[in-house]
């Protein structure tokens, strides 16, 4: 059972626009996706390119990196120079402006930072170096969460005293929230992200539906997952329903992963939350709950820093979906993969990154 | 520019090339190169030579398919090959850590004269240095290399139609790097590419007429592709179905979220040639040990001038940028 | 978010840390989220862990699916 090529078959998409386009007519549409890994195979594939343009696709606040806040890369940037911790992270993370620097930078001026493709490979050093202190930095949403907090339950598991983590995971049904509680926002539907599906399951998303009257489908990350996932999400807005639906049926289950839901619960407790760009948002963060918090690298560190946003950049608009790349007066001039000054484009989900690499 | 070196600076993609023009041949000025090819040809009363340099500082030292010394005679026999030299002489310059076991300075040794042998050239000068401890990764080496034009090649040759043909799998060397190195808990039965390639482009070169050769070393594909078609009346488009990729350099660009287009191949060189001789040179990779996953991947066209273009597996069609700095591994 | 790809399980150690293949490479990953995982069944891994085993049935049905509107009648080509 090939997982991939069955999923990026060209016919199959010229069929499946086809049936958006008979379906919307000349109706206009907006729909907003939020998930880091859809956003690349938008760009990936060139999706827009197969529905007609009649109909938006909006990159939301789905990229973490794109999220995190200047002050976090700060705090990241304090405890490997000033407490000379072994820092460890995703390697997305490392060319994000902070306040003055980024953790390359940092990196090439002799920090220890290190980039790993799992947590567990930071606990991993931990043990193996007791004497150096050790701090993940966890930055991610529902989907990689989990696997810091992991490293967590091991850690007191194993008597592990030299690491921690440095968490800024966020939570996905807020930011939503927070988004379609905002009346300039002209989103028709929304496609919900497959992989934090999966662990907070497609329930999540049933009072939100309800609420602000919006339909929304769970989307996966092939081509053609995405494809579907438009297709029904254009049949139930032209029906006016706002119905919550899966289109990843292969994956997420109605009722999430229930040890994983259970690990987060048992670690960590719901905080309000600094998006980058979005400012604050009710309930969006996870903190570890206080019995963790010599985990905590925020509490077992005396971390001081004074962090500053850059000026111009409205990330902030972009990640709503308000505003497009080339509506930002740093794009392309100032503000490129190579000199990024919003994490929009550091990230190559980022949208600003996206869009000035693959765009004409 | 940034005040610091970079990692990136020496990824061969964008940083890297300013760094070169904005540093190296800004201040060497008129004391320095007129252009930026892999090699140069110099006239010599009588002949042709093509001369080029190369440095090495692959880490670990050894991986699958190779060595440093593999790699420290391949990486510059390939650069005079592609060039469309015969290469003669290498010169082998190192610096050594202080502390390297002897035991590996034979085998990389060892390799770098069963590499020269293949390729058939003799190392005929050299340099040793040593360093303190902690002030080198073990060994860095350095060489120049010398051969005899046999075939000019001429990109300004390069028209609408011609074919994009390479000898085979595309980002092997890259990846199976990638899985040596620390924090990826991950294993494939995957090599280095790593090998002399004058003898293929010979068999090539002898009955066809190439318009352009480049090794896709650092970069990759992608990167020496979009180098030819910067600032000409034509570009570029690859077909994503018709590149070749081993079974586990496609899982592992899955697993990571990397592009192996942007990935070094050290045993791999891209053709161009007028449309009609695309199956003669095709045919003649296959021949070839190191030619037999040989593909026609794609054609000059001036629908996107100046352009590097994929057709992707899903029919649309996307420009392939210029490599910024290495590729990070993605979470998402 | 997230970059997640199906791998398939070869073995699981007592502590749950599963060694999985996926088209060549041998990757190692925790199975400690998963219910019930098996050798032979496709675990959804994302940094080194599982966080879903893949619904092979449901996998079927949308090939099946897909294979099923191809065969039935001509695509057009978008122009």
């Amino acid at each position: 059972m090939d997982l991939f090529k069955n999923f990026r078959n060209p016919a199959m998409a010229r069929k499946v626009s086809a049936e958006i386009l008979s379906c919307a007519g000349s109706r206009r549409i907006s729909i907003m996706e939020v998930c880091g890994g859809q956003t690349h195979t938008i760009y990936k594939y060139r999706l827009r390119d197969l529905l007609p343009p009649t109909i938006r696709l909006v990159s939301g606040p789905g990229c973490p990196v794109c999220v995190t806040p200047v002050e976090y890369i700060d705090k990241a940037l304090f405890l490997a120079r000033n407490r000379r911790a072994t820092v460890f992270t995703f390697g997305d993370l490392v060319r994000v402006p902070g306040t003055s620097m980024t953790l390359e930078q940092a990196h090439a001026e002799g920090a220890d930072i290190q980039t790993v493709y799992s947590p567990l490979m930071a606990l991993d050093y931990a043990k193996q170096h007791p004497e150096k202190e050790v701090v993940f930095l966890g930055i991610g949403f529902e989907t990689t969460l989990p696997p810091a907090l992991l490293t967590v339950r091991h850690a007191c598991r194993d008597g592990v005293k030299n690491y921690s983590l440095l968490l800024s995971a966020k939570r996905v049904p807020p930011v939503l929230a927070a988004l379609l509680s905002c009346q300039k926002h002209a989103l028709d539907g929304f496609i919900t992200p497959g992989h934090v599906t999966a662990i907070i399951g497609t329930a999540a998303y049933d009072s939100l539906c309800e609420t602000y009257s919006v339909p929304m489908v769970t989307g996966g990350f092939e081509p053609l997952d995405l494809l579907f996932a438009i297709r029904r999400l254009v049949a139930l807005i032209c029906q006016g329903r706002h119905d919550n639906e899966n289109e990843y049926r292969r994956v997420p289950k109605r009722q999430g992963n229930s040890k994983a839901l259970a690990l987060i619960d048992d670690l960590c407790e719901p905080v309000d939350a600094v998006l980058r760009g979005l400012g604050l948002i009710p309930q969006a963060g996870y903190a570890l709950r206080d019995s963790y918090s010599r985990y905590d690298a925020d509490k077992r560190f005396a971390i001081q820093v004074t962090s500053r946003e850059p000026q111009g950049c409205i990330c902030g608009l972009i990640l709503a979906g308000l505003s497009t790349p080339p509506e930002c007066p740093l794009f392309r001039n100032i503000c490129t993969p190579g000199t990024p000054v919003g994490a929009c484009m550091v990230s190559s989900e980022g949208t600003c990154n996206a869009a000035f690499l693959y765009d004409e | 520019m940034n005040d610091k070196i970079l990692l990136g600076h020496g990824s061969g993609g964008r940083l890297t090339r300013e760094l070169v023009r904005s540093l190296f041949a800004r201040i060497l000025g008129d004391a320095g190169p007129h252009s930026f090819n892999d090699g140069v040809l110099l006239q010599v009363p009588g002949t042709s030579i093509v001369f080029t340099t190369d440095s090495f500082v692959v880490s670990p030292l050894f991986f699958p398919g190779g060595d440093i010394g593999t790699l420290a005679v391949c990486g510059t026999v390939n650069d005079l090959a592609v060039s469309g030299a015969r290469p003669l002489y290498l010169s082998l310059g190192v610096i050594l850590e202080e502390g390297l076991d002897m035991e590996l300075l034979r085998r990389i040794v060892a390799s770098i004269a069963l590499t020269a042998r293949k390729a058939g050239v003799r190392v005929v000068c050299g340099d040793t240095k040593v360093v303190e401890h902690g002030h080198g990764d073990g060994i860095f080496i350095n060489t120049a290399g010398i051969g005899i034009l046999t075939h000019a090649c001429d990109e300004h040759t390069v028209a609408r139609g011609d074919a994009v043909i390479i000898n085979g799998t595309i980002g092997d060397h890259g990846m199976s790097l990638l899985t040596l190195r620390k924090g990826f808990d991950l294993h494939a039965s995957l090599s280095s590419d790593c090998t002399p390639l004058y003898d293929l482009i010979r068999s090539v070169t002898a009955v066809v007429p190439v318009k352009w050769m480049r090794d896709p070393t650092r970069g990759g594909v992608a990167t020496a592709l979009h180098e030819l078609c910067e600032e000409k009346p034509w570009g570029i488009v690859l077909r994503e179905t018709d590149l070749p990729f081993h079974e586990s350099v496609s899982s592992l660009s899955e697993l990571l979220g990397l592009d192996p287009l942007y990935s070094a191949n050290e045993g791999k060189v891209l053709f161009v040639v007028a449309p009609e001789h695309a199956d003669a040179v095709l045919a003649l990779c296959k021949m070839h040990p190191d030619g037999k996953n040989a593909s026609k991947i794609g054609i000059v066209s001036d629908v996107y001038p100046g352009k590097l273009v994929l057709k992707t597996a899903m029919d649309t069609y996307r420009t392939l940028g210029m490599l910024n700095a290495d590729p990070l591994p993605r979470i998402c | 978010m997230c970059l997640a790809v199906p791998i398939q399980i070869l073995e699981i150690d007592k502590n749950g840390m599963a060694r999985g293949i996926m088209q060549g490479v041998e990757v190692a990953f925790s199975t400690e989220l998963l219910d019930n995982p098996a050798a032979g069944m496709y675990a959804i891994v994302h940094a080194g862990v599982a966080i879903e085993l893949l619904d092979e049935a449901e996998a079927r049905k949308t090939i099946a699916c897909i294979e099923e509107a191809l065969g039935s009648g001509p695509v057009q080509k978008l122009p």
